[in-house]
């Protein structure tokens, strides 16, 4: 019996070995974004956003698993970007008229304006949106169209 | 405990946990002296670690616990930052005569220099924007606050609570 056992463990795990290598298309999400500035995994299959919209101004978005918006923020003016994004809740930056403030939202729609009196409140000093494209299970591609078009956020899984 | 007391107690502790104040709020912030911060690592203890410059043009090494406390500070001539930072250690850049060399600090304060000659060590060849950042623990995050009125810049920690 326990031959038996220690052979099946080595298929299993031969098998584990030989799956395919692949990257599948979950979902890909358009909406009016013109340009994807900057894409922050939330580790939970979605992602938070800094984007250029089609009509000129810039938002903060929250995508779940599914590609579908459970967050939407209008900036101000501009953004030095996000600094955290979960599952539940992300902060990010907001630069308008000052003082600068950071934002804390959640994904049932409440916002926090964080700011600090006499201070810009920035996540950073450098105007660098840092993107993390990937989690456990798959990552994100910005895909630009190569005639003139607009462009679109997919999410890979690797299966 | 029987079972149906269980369940309530879950129950209780399910509500109390949705109900939870959706809040943020300024635990500390440090720096008396800081022009620049260029890069901030939390050390998953509620601290961090912060590679600035100072108002005299010092690059500057600070190592932060939860309350805002400096473990360990350090005024060098140069630096590229900070390569890690966790509970226990952090490890940073300090730029003299070549070869560069990592400093290496214990949360009690003590430094090894870590040299590997005839190599320059170095965080990132691309500064400061490859330097890497970490503002985020399970608690809260770190930012830096600008001084609208002429002033030094500061650190700040932010809780969610």
């Amino acid at each position: 019996m326990t031959i038996h056992l220690l052979r099946g463990l080595a298929l299993g795990l031969v098998l584990i070995a030989l799956r395919a290598s692949a990257a599948s298309v979950a979902w890909s999400y358009q909406a009016d974004v013109a340009t994807f500035y900057q894409v922050v995994a939330d580790g939970a299959g979605g992602c938070g956003i800094i984007a250029i919209l089609t009509n000129g101004s810039m938002s903060a978005l929250h995508l779940d698993s599914k590609g579908e918006e459970i967050y939407r923020y209008q900036l101000a003016a501009s953004s030095y970007g996000i600094l955290a994004v979960s599952k539940k809740s992300m902060v990010f930056s907001e630069i308008g008229v000052p003082p600068y403030r950071l934002i804390y939202a959640d994904t049932k729609g409440q916002t926090i304006l964080v700011s600090s009196p006499g201070y810009n409140l920035l996540n950073t000093m450098m105007p660098i949106l840092r993107s993390t494209l990937f989690d456990k299970k798959g990552f994100f591609a910005n895909e630009m169209p190569i005639a003139p078009g607009q462009p679109k956020l997919v999410r890979y899984l690797n299966k | 405990m029987n079972t149906i007391h269980m369940l309530v107690l879950a129950a209780m502790l399910a509500a109390f946990a949705n109900g939870a104040a959706f809040a943020v709020s300024e635990a500390w912030s440090y720096g008396d002296d800081l022009a620049t911060v260029y890069q901030i690592l939390a050390d998953g203890a509620g601290g961090c670690a912060i590679f600035g410059i100072t108002t005299n043009g010092q690059s500057i090494i600070a190592w932060l616990d939860k309350k805002g406390t400096a473990l360990y500070t350090k005024r060098i001539a140069s630096s590229y930052g900070l390569a890690a930072a966790s509970k226990k250690a952090i490890v940073y850049s300090s730029i003299t005569a070549p070869p560069y060399v990592f400093i290496h600090v214990d949360n009690k304060g003590a430094e090894t220099t870590i040299t590997d000659a005839p190599y320059n060590l170095m965080t990132s060849l691309l500064f400061p924007t490859g330097l890497a950042q970490n503002q985020v623990d399970s608690k809260g995050f770190f930012a830096v606050k600008l001084p609208i009125a002429p002033g030094s810049v500061k650190l700040a920690r932010f809780t969610y609570k």
